[in-house]
């Protein structure tokens, strides 16, 4: 099997979805899903690492993976480039989900859950006690909101009076006055507070029984982090904006975080979630995946959360799963009453709806064969223009990283089971 | 699908070695291995663990990982419980992939590669004798190897000389005597061959490091075990003496042994062993924390045929696998006895299993032995873990006042984790 060609799809709302299709000569197409600056992205899906993947075999993920990473991070890996390189490993672990027959949960090494709770992100000032009653006889237990963000651009985070923050806990105090002890609640920070701020906040808020404290602080320094986590009784939570299992590391290993939140189509797509995942479990560190993006990353989040021990909870925002979800994708995610069910379907277990394609403001950009570097090839780079053959042929007896032997493409893999 | 029969098979001639084969009620066979205390073993796999399995359903490997790992933590982890859900874990992969008709490491992510360099871990067996010889030819048994494409080679020139002591007490002379055979080797041989020292675990700290400081110059591939890897914080004061790597080897169990070396700089390679630390889930875990403090795993090896099968998977899809440890007496004496088809080493490397599975099956001929014990269990019983019943559970009258109390629990909770 060989990827044949990328395809990109934009549309003008929501500006920020972008959705990555991997097409095989088999005929297998495989979905990703990426979220903010979608054009940027679409610019590095094409330009940046569509050579390195079209042409080659879909299900050395691992492989094209490492390629893509190592050329982005030629000049410090991250944004973009990264948001493009999830959306890529997502669709190649489709692809192979699809060509085994089986949901992607199943490569990871199957499912130790059926379902996993879900929780819902946003609420307004007023009114969140009634919806925190809505979402429990929705079977919602756990909610997240984040009203300490606005009254942060005054001072640029530097200072808050106690009169604002006992302002701006309001919310949470009538959750607990409708609902009692019924419902979960998190605080997103956005990262807006310095680290005094961040402390104040945290321990305003410990008698309201806060799930945890998610970016009160921009994750930029694992000690400042530390500090904040001991000072408060309540779980520091990091969240979407770190990249890869290696900034993850730094606040795990500290102990700053008691939760992470990786951003599945930010931080690197499954193959990297799934790495953070395990690093998490060293250190008995859960993983609530972060979402408040496109539809195809809550399937991809699904099978994280079906395999990792470790998953904790999943995020949703209830107004895109009713709103606009639906008019992309088919299935829509399987929430109901609380629950993120296991995608039943192979692969990542959704689609593209047809009529995406007809819309007017559709934007589609495709890059097929005629980009593939030449002497690039599943054996490696057997010498093109740039790089003088004579030269590869003497590196060729010392290089053994690179990938050798006959590609798995044209490998014959035994059909037949083994006799019993 | 679901798991029907576990099957352990071991034989005399080898007390160390059992072979796990998981069935399944479609007809398809999972094999596992594991290596040292064999009857242990079996007695893990068939009273402790076979319960968690019959009757489940063999792709959910991580939750029988789980399930397994927390009933054996129960009184602490590792041992033979470790090296029984090593062994399962590795007959669960292969039944996956054989289902999805894929070699294993095809699942674990692709090929980074499709062959791994391997060294040559000197050994004795049948007419093979290059433990014996290298003290009396150094140079004709690395040259040996050399011809056959191998560029690395394991010896422990200092197990000998430990002995009297008991590692406690080293002398120069001693050393220098240990020492020669590897002289030998860079004085005629140079570079071509590199050489990796295995300690056994044999030193105290100071003669480690007196070890460390004077094979320097003779450039070993990495020191492994020169102590024993009961604490990291006297792995990170050797490893600080010596630009050589430690590799921080075997008898760790699970990532959270292996965390402590790789995290506190105390070992620069990993070296778990696929069949002892937790499968090949457990090592393909390990190798994600190395990589994340860019450090390489070389995967342990001197045990059954069908863990280098299990550990050319891990190397094919994992990008920070350094070399594979090979046994060439043990592969050339006895591995083919058991195993049908064998895996290839050509030209210095463990090439990439291409059926699907493990790419190994028993022979059956091991069935027919005189010297074969076969145990077999096919019962499916309620294991404490999993039963409502529990001890420290309330009784179910108060268990139904809990749930029926709040809508959330009513909803279903009771039914997601391992029933």
């Amino acid at each position: 099997m060989k990827i044949s060609l990328i395809e990109t799809i934009r549309v003008s709302d929501p500006a920020d979805v972008i959705w990555v299709r991997v097409h095989t000569d088999t005929g297998l197409i495989g979905l990703g899903e990426t979220w903010y600056a979608s054009n940027t992205v679409e610019s590095a899906v094409h330009d940046h690492f569509a050579p390195l993947v079209v042409g080659r075999d879909p299900f050395a993920i691992e492989r094209h993976w490492l390629n893509m990473f190592r050329l982005s991070d030629h000049a410090g890996y991250g944004g973009a480039e990264l948001r493009a390189i999830s959306a890529i490993d997502m669709a190649l672990w489709d692809i192979k989900g699809q060509a085994a027959g089986v949901p992607v949960y199943e490569l990871l090494g199957g499912a130790v859950r059926k379902k996993i709770r879900v929780y819902a992100t946003g609420a307004p000032y007023l009114g969140a006690g009634e919806l925190a009653k809505e979402l429990i006889d929705d079977g919602i237990i756990a909610m997240k909101m984040g009203p300490t963000i606005p009254v942060a651009t005054p001072t640029e985070g530097q200072y808050l009076a106690p009169k604002d923050l006992d302002h701006v806990l309001q919310p949470f105090r009538d959750v607990r006055d409708a609902v009692g002890d019924g419902i979960k609640i998190a605080n997103d920070g956005h990262g807006k507070w310095a680290l005094p701020v961040a402390i104040q906040i945290a321990k305003e808020m410990e008698p309201l029984d806060i799930m945890w404290q998610e970016d009160l602080m921009p994750l930029l320094n694992p000690d400042a982090l530390r500090q904040l986590q001991d000072a408060t009784s309540t779980p520091v939570c990091i969240s979407e904006r770190l990249l890869t299992r290696w900034q993850l590391r730094e606040f795990i290993e500290n102990g700053s975080a008691q939760i992470v939140m990786p951003d599945l189509i930010w931080t690197g797509g499954i193959s990297e979630t799934h790495r953070i995942a395990v690093m998490a479990s060293a250190h008995q560190v859960p993983v609530a995946p972060h979402d408040a993006t496109g539809p195809v990353n809550i399937f991809a989040c699904a099978h994280i959360c079906m395999n990792s021990p470790n998953a904790m909870l999943m995020e949703h925002v209830r107004p895109y799963l009713y709103g606009w979800y639906g008019e992309f994708v088919d299935p829509l995610p399987p929430i109901e009453h609380g629950w993120l069910h296991a995608p039943q379907n192979p692969g990542i277990g959704t689609r593209l709806r047809p009529e995406v394609f007809d819309r007017p403001d559709v934007q589609l950009r495709v890059s097929d064969e005629s980009v593939m570097i030449d002497g690039m090839n599943d054996e490696g780079w057997e010498g093109g223009p740039v790089f003088p053959g004579k030269m590869w042929k003497e590196m060729e007896g010392i290089t053994d990283f690179r990938a050798q032997g006959t590609p798995i493409s044209q490998r014959q893999i035994s059909g037949e089971r083994y006799e019993q | 699908m679901i798991i029907s029969k576990i099957e352990t098979i071991r034989v005399g001639q080898l007390p160390d070695l059992i072979f796990v084969q998981i069935h399944t009620d479609n007809g398809l066979i999972g094999l596992g291995e594991t290596w040292y205390g064999a009857s242990t073993v079996e007695a893990a796999i068939h009273d402790h663990f076979g319960p968690l399995l019959i009757g489940r359903d063999p792709a959910e490997i991580e939750r029988h990982w789980q399930t397994m790992f927390r009933l054996s933590d129960h009184a602490g982890y590792g041992g033979a419980e470790m090296r029984a859900i090593s062994a399962i874990d590795v007959a669960l992969w292969d039944i996956k992939g054989q289902a999805l008709q894929m070699p294993i490491f095809e699942i674990l992510g692709g090929g980074t590669r499709h062959r791994i360099k391997v060294y040559n871990t000197l050994g004795v067996y049948g007419d093979i004798n290059e433990g014996y010889d290298v003290w009396t030819d150094p140079v004709g048994v690395a040259q040996g190897l050399l011809d056959q494409g191998i560029t690395g080679m394991k010896m422990s020139p200092t197990d000998f000389i430990a002995r009297e002591s008991d590692g406690q007490l080293l002398f120069n002379d001693d050393l220098d005597w240990a020492l020669r055979p590897l002289r030998e080797i860079r004085d005629k041989l140079g570079m071509e061959i590199e050489v990796a020292n295995d300690g056994h675990a044999k030193w105290n700290l100071p003669n480690a490091l007196k070890i460390v400081r004077v094979m320097e110059p003779l450039r070993p591939m990495w020191h492994e075990e020169l102590i024993s890897p009961l604490n990291e914080q006297a792995h990170v004061r050797l490893q600080a003496a010596t630009t050589t790597p430690i590799a921080a080897a075997e008898r760790l169990m699970t990532r959270y042994q292996h965390r402590r070396f790789i995290e506190s700089s105390a070992a620069r390679i990993s070296m778990p062993d696929l069949t002892w630390t937790g499968g090949i889930s457990e090592v393909k875990k390990i190798a994600i924390l190395a990589s994340v403090h860019q450090m390489p795993i070389a995967p342990h090896d001197c045990v059954g045929p069908v863990n280098m099968l299990a550990c050319a998977h891990i190397a094919m899809a994992t990008p920070n696998v350094m070399i594979m440890e090979y046994n060439r007496a043990m592969h050339l004496g006895w591995y083919r006895d058991f195993i049908e088809p064998d895996f290839v080493i050509e030209d210095g490397y463990l090439m990439a299993p291409t059926e699907s599975g493990l790419g190994t099956r028993l022979k059956k001929s091991v069935r027919d032995r005189p010297d074969v014990t076969i145990r077999t269990s096919n019962k499916k019983s309620e294991p404490w873990l999993m039963s409502p019943k529990r001890y420290t559970y309330p009784p179910p009258e108060i268990q139904d006042e809990f749930i029926n109390s709040s809508a959330r629990r009513k909803a279903g909770s009771e039914s997601v984790y391992y029933d």
